[in-house]
């Protein structure tokens, strides 16, 4: 008899009473039991979250190995690719302090091969695809931060390939030539190079005051929009071709065999 | 038979089946032990018929409140029902007593319960074999295994762990 009521109970669950009220009387259990489910149910989780051993095959355990150094691999690359692009900016950031550069729009290169005292030039790795043209000038950048000794003039683009680009430096006796000046004077001389580590400017008259120190800054007009100091004047005296000019001798101020980062200002070139 | 105590350890086998069962999970499937599976076989291997039904029948509802097959409740009420009184017909046969059967009375009760509990919840749900081998095989195994251990603990919370003394004529000293 016994056997038969439980039976019969069993089918009026699975049949006639309605799917609701099994579900109420499960919920009613789990409330009335809450704390001790909950209690148990945390227990489970922690020990599930301390260490257990890993499941799978020592093939997937390899592999997974393999996986984890290729990830690491990564985010060491990653990392690196971050500081280099933070240190650009910073580059960058360091340049637009200076007023009337605001408008100067820069292109980051390095430099590829060393300066070759035979040729004066620097081959660096940006190109036409990055918007260099023959023409642009170049300038020094450095980490400390001294306008005197870090941002000047090295010299411009004389030929681009698609994604490396030739400097010729201002110490490179060819043509063309830079306007510049010099101190406070309201002079425009013309700089070029002489081919031993040294520039010579000209068209300065000999009436100007010119004292050795005084520095020699690249006008603005020919793609730039600010004075950018070039070099110091070493040595001043009357042109012995034409005594009413003085013949001024100059030295860059950047060590450019020290160079390893350059930028190029990317601006229109003014026809010369 | 303590029923007072039959209650307390049915609700504490319930909740730990709910909450805390998990801790013995093993493999990817997180295959437990049915607690509720072996105390079935405990009570129905050593109670008198009428206790087995009963206890069975209560066994199977605890099973359902706790771990319905896809919500339905009725299923394991009748399986648990169903193979606790036959069990229990069985046990006047055959002796469980020793673990090896224990273990092995454990294992077919539960293949033949997930069995007949999936079918009778299939009349009313959908896709109640999914998973399949961790009910009808790798639980009632692992509870096979883990089930005799539980004999002693449960015997002794019951007083059920006195031998049975079969009903002998008694033999006087004088032979008569």
């Amino acid at each position: 008899m016994l056997f038969t009521w439980g039976m019969l109970t069993g089918l009026s669950f699975l049949f006639v009473i309605p799917q609701e009220t099994s579900g109420r009387l499960q919920l009613t259990y789990a409330r009335v039991f809450r704390w001790p489910l909950r209690l148990g149910h945390g227990l489970t989780l922690a020990a599930r979250s301390t260490a257990r051993p890993p499941s799978g095959t020592p093939e997937e355990y390899e592999a997974l190995l393999a996986n984890h150094r290729q990830i690491q691999n990564k985010i060491a690359n990653l990392q690196g690719q971050l500081q280099d692009a933070q240190r650009k900016i910073e580059l960058l950031a360091k340049l637009r302090e200076k007023p009337g550069w605001e408008n100067m729009s820069f292109c980051l290169a390095r430099v590829i091969t060393a300066v070759d005292p035979a040729q004066n030039g620097l081959v660096i790795d940006r190109g036409t695809t990055h918007g260099l043209v023959v023409g642009q000038f170049v300038l020094s950048v450095s980490d400390e931060g001294d306008v005197d000794q870090s941002v000047s003039v090295i010299g411009t683009i004389s030929s681009v390939e698609t994604k490396t680009a030739r400097i010729r430096l201002i110490t490179d006796p060819g043509d063309p030539k830079i306007i510049v000046g010099i101190g406070n004077l309201n002079v425009r001389g013309f700089m070029e190079g002489r081919g031993n580590g040294t520039v010579r400017i000209t068209n300065v008259q000999r009436q100007h005051q010119v004292s050795q120190g005084d520095p020699v800054y690249t006008q603005k007009g020919q793609g730039l929009d600010a004075p950018i100091v070039t070099a110091r004047v070493t040595q001043c005296r009357t042109d012995p071709e034409e005594p009413f000019f003085l013949d001024i001798t100059a030295r860059p101020v950047c060590d450019i065999g020290a160079l390893s980062d350059v930028a190029v200002v990317v601006a229109a070139v003014p026809a010369r | 038979m303590r029923w007072i105590r039959f209650a307390g350890l049915v609700l504490l086998a319930s909740v730990l089946q709910a909450g805390l069962i998990g801790v013995l999970g093993v493999g990817r499937s997180d295959i437990k032990p049915d607690l509720l599976l072996i105390l079935l076989v405990f009570f129905a291997s050593r109670c008198q018929t009428t206790d087995a039904v009963v206890t069975s029948f209560v066994l199977g509802f605890t099973a359902d409140l706790v771990s319905p097959i896809r919500g339905v409740m009725g299923p394991r009420i009748i399986s648990f029902g169903l193979f606790g009184t036959l069990l229990s017909d069985v046990q006047a046969v055959l002796s469980v007593r020793r673990p090896i059967y224990q273990g092995a009375t454990i294992f077919i009760t539960g293949v033949l319960t997930a069995v007949v509990g999936h079918l009778l919840a299939s009349l009313r749900a959908e896709n109640v074999t999914a998973g399949w081998p961790v009910p009808f095989l790798w639980q009632p195994l692992y509870s096979a295994v883990i089930g005799p251990l539980f004999s002693l603990p449960v015997g002794w919370w019951m007083h059920m762990n006195r031998k049975r003394r079969r009903s002998y004529g008694r033999i006087t000293r004088s032979g008569k």
